[in-house]
């Protein structure tokens, strides 16, 4: 470059201070509540102290221990977007989470009204392994909704949260869960066959025993639980007015999770 | 004596200049790597999609007898679904992807919805519950990716297209991307639901 080039250049520079370019927002979204320094959060004062304050305990415990940050929000509305937006930005805005792990999840309901009641559980990129869509879809439509209907939120939320909860911590999973919901019958089944497969074998062929029959359940495990057993450094100054949840570590939530409505 | 002085002065500001062009660069190159791995993702979300292709066709399947022909649109539609390199993210390129992926997803949806529309037994069983919840999942992680592509794209963009930037992005090749634009009607989850 030569340094006529140069000078004519910074000339440029100097003359032109014109960078005023039109930042187009392609990324439209609509409006999402403020971040405070807990995990629970009724904006319908739907639950009463009490009840807030023991979810609040509850998830601020399971932080400390596992360093999954869990919210439960109670919201009248989702600020111009639908629901499942509504919590995967809530998620990504907060940063629900570590930052490293993404290991958050977010439950929002919004109560029945004239309108639907909604319910949705997104769990962070981290987690989407844990509980994938359809098991969050599951949790909904077994533990949650049924407890909506009768109009017992805080009902519902715990019941939500005793299968999510050990699920995050790893000491619970998808296939445990098919297992005692719907394993009733598997089990049947299997046992079912188990038994001719036996009673075959003797009638055919007394003599030659210790033919091995067993197809064997699949293997539980393989799963890949992020955060279930490191805790965090727990590095937060409890600069927060409640003492326990020292704020969001900055996961990320990529779209994973189900909804549902009643 | 004055000469040299001056070619001091102008050898300073050369290098001034040359420092910013360096950390320009870096800047630049740190966010278009940004915005390509965002691409991956999308990428990913979108492949997501193609494989929900063969649970709809088991779903349709699962009607019994299924009207012949409900499905080779689908099939076809899969087949005609392009990848888009990192590199290529003009506009253009981005458009025809999505235009792709986004007739498949008619026809799925639409496959799905005749087979319903004569099967209306159909919504209960499992197979297509669980296509459901998965095909908003899809579309949920699909709108996410879009969206973060579109914000490291925007973020890029700005950066090459602000002004003394532009000269740098011009000489070391830094292209504008481009973005996503919402499809007609695709900025909503195609739901199998609209016809019952």
């Amino acid at each position: 470059m030569s340094i006529k080039h140069s000078l004519h250049l910074l000339l440029v520079v100097l003359l032109l201070p014109s960078w005023a370019a039109a930042q187009t927002d392609y990324n439209a979204t609509g409006w999402i509540p403020k971040k405070e320094n807990h995990l629970v959060y009724d904006y319908c004062e739907l639950l009463t102290d009490e009840q807030t304050a023991t979810l609040e305990k509850r998830l601020q415990d399971f932080n400390d221990s596992t360093s999954n940050q869990i919210v439960v929000m109670v919201t009248p509305g989702f600020g111009g977007n639908d629901i499942s937006q509504f919590a995967f930005e809530v998620g990504d805005r907060w940063g629900i989470g570590q930052k490293k792990l993404s290991n958050g999840v977010i439950i929002v309901v919004k109560p029945k009204d004239d309108t639907d009641g909604q319910v949705e559980i997104a769990p962070g990129m981290g987690l989407e392994g844990a509980l994938p869509d359809i098991f969050c879809k599951r949790i909904i439509e077994n533990e949650m909704i049924p407890c909506f209907r009768e109009n017992d939120y805080y009902g519902g939320i715990v019941k939500a949260l005793d299968v999510i909860l050990p699920v995050c911590a790893g000491e619970y999973s998808f296939d445990k869960y098919k297992e005692d919901h719907e394993g009733g019958v598997g089990i049947f089944v299997f046992l079912f066959i188990a038994f001719i497969v036996v009673l075959v074998l003797f009638s055919r062929d007394s003599n030659k025993g210790g033919h091995s029959s067993s197809g064997g359940s699949s293997s539980y495990g393989g799963h890949t639980y992020y955060g279930g057993s490191t805790p965090s450094s727990s590095s937060w100054g409890g600069s927060s007015h409640s003492g326990g949840f020292g704020g969001f570590g900055g996961g990320s939530f990529g779209g994973g999770g189900a909804s549902g409505r009643w | 004596m004055k000469n040299s002085k001056t070619l001091w002065i102008i050898l300073g500001i050369v290098a001034i200049i040359a420092m910013w062009a360096i950390s320009a660069n870096n800047k630049m190159t740190a966010k278009s790597e940004k915005a390509k791995s965002a691409w991956g993702d999308v990428q990913a979300d979108y492949q997501r999609r193609k494989d929900l292709v063969s649970q709809a066709i088991n779903v349709v399947k699962g009607a019994g007898n299924y009207e012949a022909g409900t499905l080779e649109a689908v099939i076809k539609a899969r087949n005609n679904v392009i990848d888009l390199d990192k590199e290529d993210l003009t506009e253009e390129n981005i458009s025809k992807f999505q235009a792709a992926y986004d007739r498949m997803s008619q026809e799925m949806t639409k496959a799905i919805n005749v087979t319903v529309e004569r099967y209306p037994e159909l919504t209960a069983t499992k197979n297509y519950q669980e296509f459901q919840t998965q095909l908003e999942g899809c579309e949920n992680r699909i709108n996410v990716s879009r969206k973060k592509f579109n914000e490291a794209v925007q973020d890029y963009n700005y950066t090459v297209k602000r002004f003394p930037n532009s000269i740098i992005a011009g000489m070391f090749g830094f292209k504008e991307m481009g973005y996503f634009q919402a499809s007609e009607g695709a900025d909503q989850a195609p739901s199998t639901e609209s016809l019952l």
